[in-house]
């Protein structure tokens, strides 16, 4: 026992030798130390060399008051020649600062524009911050983050990233999910009022870049940015600090204590000068004028921009009514209910100006040959080949359909394909193209679909199907409180318990259950239509033919349906109300 | 000696003096000097004179309960000098945490250890429940002496508890409040029990300062006292456990160098020699005096025990130095009540039982650690035994140890889970 003691003992010696050793020949000693012996070279007189031959390393610190909360900045133990302008070549931590005038060292210290940790003295720990560190150095390139802490005058030239940024968050549509206090109100994503104070600097740039790089299930758009743009956007977003050093809180209090506006006036979007310009314009050109700015095209297509996440406009012209485009524009979802659009927080003439350019605006010819349609008009949604998988299909709900999927293709009359083609498919991002293609020209894309894409030779539509023309059963509560027992029973499982094509079968069918909550879809379809799908299935899918699986006579279809139809108000008069409160989803 | 010394004499016998003044005996030569030694020393004379050689065999005890009051030596050590340079207050305590992590001499090797140490200290009290409950040592005479040890137990997660909140950054504020909330799942007096800890309803300034008060005064006293009364009673029940019957004259030939003290260097033992003297320091209970009828299985507590001990003190005291060097203490943002991170995870140690938490909050939080501990404190009332006592894994323990076995594979599965495989909002997430 006694050897081991000893052993033991000596090396717990050593070990503090070690820990002695780490104190006393720190690495700031070392800058210091070599700074000292540089300036005495560089001295002009005896005295001054003298001076700096008997300095001894010691802690430099800036106490910073005047830029609440308190800050101490310990930097300058390292960075010992930042004001000592000869200097200038010499390598880091000897370097000294660019003079910028009126911004002392003693009174604004290091960390009010670097961030940082000020208060450690060793570079990992000063400029990394540890583990968790939600305020490293911030990259040189984003340092404008952080003048706009006190120079807070909207538009201030000295910060011209910032600005673009600025631009960006309403031109990208930022603003419409959203919230930064007093400069918008979205509710769709988290508020972004302190994200710069939150969030590191890496994190707010990754974020953009990839919106699901850390979130996987996030349903934020990515953006087509450069990489000046991404660092635009980055900083302006790392400079909402909420009122982290001087911005005046009584502003801040008030910005948070202002009631959520029904919109936003276009001076805060597109600034004041440029609003009262684009109002000065006829509406057409107004809408021309306002589209880039408020966000339409960072997702939307419009001739040669693309944003990659939203349906084309080029065509809108030809498809919708000025009706439709105004009630899209103020709640996207009564149209499409999975749309993934959040509601503008634009003024009514906005919108107005918007719809008269889109529905103004000539429509581009469509030419050449089937394929060469198809790849102009649906491969953007549909994909290439037609499997469903176009650039923006991830964000569209339903999903473009698998033109490819034999079973399903094979089963529907050609008459019903070239309906979905010229007259759209409601509820969905499915437009109709009758007026752009001509009943001609969409029989023969979907002659040509069907043989090279699906390659499905000849349509066989089943035959000896016996479906009724109108509802065995009349829509009564009684009748809606059978079927949503049937409905509880067989359908939850794919078409989840609210019906919304949410059920736990879902994630894994492709493609996706039928949300039945969707009412533009549902009261698009003929009763015969409904029933049939129920009856016999949907071929193609995983929609089971539950007239014979499930041993469903037509009645109970008929109670289903009549439970359907109450989900989404499209009862009976008069019974469509009572039938709404017994069916409230669980 | 007719004349007292002078002036000049007193000056030469002056080191002489002051050293024996100090220490009253020479380092010992003989084993009356060992024994006076352990007997005069204020910080020896916690130690009987002589230890029975049992007790004295590394793979027996594995020195945990020495190691653990090491560790609450440097614990008091090192929280004394951080204590220096700490704020109890919401706006500096994080501040000060900085400035400890950077600039103060010595002051991250202080924070590191102590914050290393007190987890360890946590760790090893846990094992040396373990191992006094495998040894079956807690039986009679011990029972108290384990009730005492369970209740040091507690004190120390809950010392451990209480510094966790003091560096006021994210991790510490939200550990506390998810500790505190399991508290508050108590039936009846839950919420109070809650409110009188934190002082408020949320984790705050007052929070902050009754946590600071109880972690650098009420428990350190608290458990020093309790290592009293556990030293003590060590003593007075009759030493460590060990085999009933290991000192019968049977059994002698099981330790027949301790008997003679040849492989401890020492002269061959005392009772050969029949050279033992003895005062009545009290009046035995029983029909006859022990002293002298029964077989000597001891040897002499100078050098054998002090050197185990210290040996023991300095791998703790190497093994923290070490990782204090190796391993930076966490320190995270500063707390933002408005921010949670997810999940926030308890301790370590508690993290067992917010896993029981995410089952159901009142059994998990209240009613099953309520039992545990209950149970815990029975053991030693419902084993009454005798057979197996100071053996580890005895065969006659059998269903004890099982029982006691699969208590601890719970608690540590349970931790695991909770440390590894859990993520935001609580879910199962595999750590690789």
């Amino acid at each position: 026992m006694r050897p081991a003691l000893a052993i033991i003992s000596v090396i717990v010696l050593a070990v503090h030798g070690v820990v002695f050793y780490n104190q006393f020949f720190a690495r700031w000693q070392e800058h210091q130390a070599q700074y000292f012996e540089q300036a005495a070279k560089l001295a002009e007189s005896e005295a001054v060399r003298a001076t700096l031959k008997a300095r001894r390393p010691a802690i430099e610190q800036v106490i910073v008051r005047s830029f609440p909360p308190e800050h101490v900045d310990r930097c300058q133990t390292c960075h010992i020649a930042v004001d000592d302008p000869r200097f200038e070549k010499a390598d880091q931590p000897l370097r000294t600062h660019p003079p910028i005038p009126g911004h002392r060292f003693e009174a604004f210290g290091c960390t009010v524009c670097h961030d940082g940790q000020g208060r450690a003295v060793d570079a990992k720990g000063a400029h990394e911050g540890g583990e968790d560190w939600p305020w490293p150095l911030l990259p040189k390139q984003m340092i404008q983050a952080n003048c706009v802490q006190c120079h807070v005058e909207p538009g201030w030239q000295g910060a011209p990233l910032v600005n673009a940024g600025r631009r960006l968050f309403y031109e990208r549509a930022c603003y419409t999910c959203h919230t930064i206090g007093g400069l918008s109100y979205g509710s769709i994503g988290p508020e972004l009022t302190e994200e710069g104070r939150r969030r590191r600097a890496d994190f707010i740039t990754g974020k953009i870049q990839d919106p699901r790089a850390t979130n996987p299930v996030s349903t934020m758009p990515r953006q087509d940015l450069t990489g000046e743009q991404v660092l635009a956007l980055a900083t302006f977003l790392k400079s909402q600090q909420g009122s982290r050093i001087s911005r005046a809180p009584l502003a801040q209090y008030q910005a948070s204590q202002q009631a959520r506006p029904e919109w936003l006036p276009l001076s805060v979007i597109v600034g004041p000068e440029e609003a009262t310009a684009v109002e000065s314009l006829d509406p057409v050109q107004r809408g021309e004028s306002l589209l880039p700015r408020v966000g339409c095209l960072s997702c939307h297509k419009l001739g040669e921009r693309d944003g990659k996440v939203g349906p084309e406009l080029s065509y809108t012209a030809a498809q919708r009514d000025p009706d439709w485009v105004m009630t899209h524009f103020k709640d996207p979802k009564s149209v499409v209910p999975g749309s993934l659009m959040p509601p503008y927080p634009l003024p009514t003439e906005s919108f107005d100006s918007l719809t008269k350019y889109l529905l103004a605006r000539p429509v581009p010819e469509v030419v050449g040959a089937p394929a060469e349609q198809f790849r102009q008009l649906c491969a953007r949604c549909h994909g290439e080949k037609g499997q469903g998988d176009g650039v923006i299909s991830r964000y569209l709900d339903p999903r473009p359909r698998d033109l490819t999927k034999l079973a399903f293709m094979r089963s529907k009359t050609r008459e019903r394909l070239v309906k979905s083609v010229m007259e759209g498919v409601p509820g969905t991002s499915m437009a109709p193209w009758g007026r752009v293609l001509g009943p001609e020209r969409s029989g023969a894309l979907v002659d040509w679909v069907l043989a090279d894409l699906t390659r499905a030779g000849a349509s066989k539509p089943p035959a000896d199907r016996r479906v009724p023309e109108a509802n065995p059963v009349a829509y009564s509560p009684e009748s809606v409180a059978r079927g949503e027992a049937v409905f509880m029973n067989r359908c939850w499982g794919c078409h989840g318990k609210k019906a919304d094509g949410q059920g736990p079968n879902a994630a894994d069918i492709v493609p996706r259950p039928r949300n039945l909550r969707n009412k533009p879809f549902v009261s698009s379809l003929s009763y015969a239509r409904l029933h049939e799908s129920i009856k016999y299935g949907v071929q193609g899918t995983a929609m089971p033919a539950a007239g014979f699986d499930f041993a469903l006579d037509d009645e109970s279809i008929g109670d289903l349906i009549n439970f359907v139809l109450s989900l989404n108000g499209l009862g009976a008069p008069g019974a469509t109300k009572s039938a709404d409160n017994s069916t409230t989803p669980r | 000696m007719d004349k007292d010394p002078g002036l000049l004499e007193n000056l030469k016998a002056l080191p002489r003096n002051v050293w024996g003044s100090i220490f009253r005996n020479p380092l010992p030569s003989s084993d009356l000097a060992r024994s006076q030694t352990t007997f005069s020393n204020l910080f020896l004379h916690i130690h009987p004179v002589k230890t029975h050689a049992h007790s004295l065999k590394p793979w027996y005890t594995l020195g945990l309960g020495v190691i653990a009051f090491s560790l609450f030596l440097i614990l008091t050590t090192t929280g004394v000098l951080l204590m220096f340079y700490y704020v109890p207050s919401v706006d500096q305590a994080h501040n000060r945490m900085l400035d400890l992590a950077g600039t103060v001499a010595f002051g991250p090797l202080l924070r590191n250890m102590h914050r290393w140490a007190a987890h360890g200290m946590v760790a090893v009290v846990i094992l040396h429940m373990v191992r006094v409950f495998f040894t079956g040592s807690y039986r009679a005479p011990r029972e108290f002496n384990w009730v005492v040890g369970i209740l040091l137990m507690l004190m120390t997660f809950f010392a451990s508890f209480t510094g966790y909140l003091l560096p006021w950054d994210q991790l510490a504020f939200w550990a506390i409040t998810v500790g505190t909330s399991i508290a508050g799942y108590a039936p009846v007096m839950g919420e109070q029990v809650r409110f009188l800890l934190l002082g408020d309803r949320v984790v705050g300034q007052e929070a902050l300062i009754r946590f600071y008060v109880l972690h650098v005064a009420v428990l350190p006293l608290a458990i020093a006292l309790l290592v009293g009364v556990h030293f003590w009673r060590i003593r007075k029940d009759g030493g460590l456990s060990r085999p009933e019957g290991l000192d019968l004259p049977e059994a002698q030939p099981a330790f027949p160098e301790a008997l003679e003290g040849k492989a401890l260097g020492l002269a061959p033992a005392a009772k050969l020699q029949r050279t033992k003297t003895f005062g009545v320091m009290g009046i035995v209970r029983g029909p006859f005096s022990k002293v002298g009828n029964t077989p000597d299985n001891t040897v002499y507590s100078w050098p054998n025990l002090f050197v185990a001990e210290l040996f023991c003190f300095s791998v703790t005291v190497l093994v923290v130095l070490l990782v204090a060097l190796l391993f930076a203490a966490p320190l995270e943002a500063p707390a933002d009540p408005t921010h949670p991170p997810n999940p926030s995870k308890a301790p370590w140690y508690f993290l067992g039982l917010q896993e029981m938490v995410s089952y159901s909050a009142f059994w998990g939080g209240v009613g099953i650690p309520t039992l545990f501990v209950l149970g815990l404190l029975a053991v030693p009332y419902l084993d009454r035994g005798r057979l197996g006592t100071g053996v580890w894994f005895s065969r006659h323990r059998l269903l004890a140890n099982t029982l006691f076995a699969l208590f601890l594979i719970v608690n540590l599965v349970l931790i695991v889970i909770g440390t590894f495989f859990r993520g935001p909002n609580w879910s199962l997430v595999v750590p690789w």
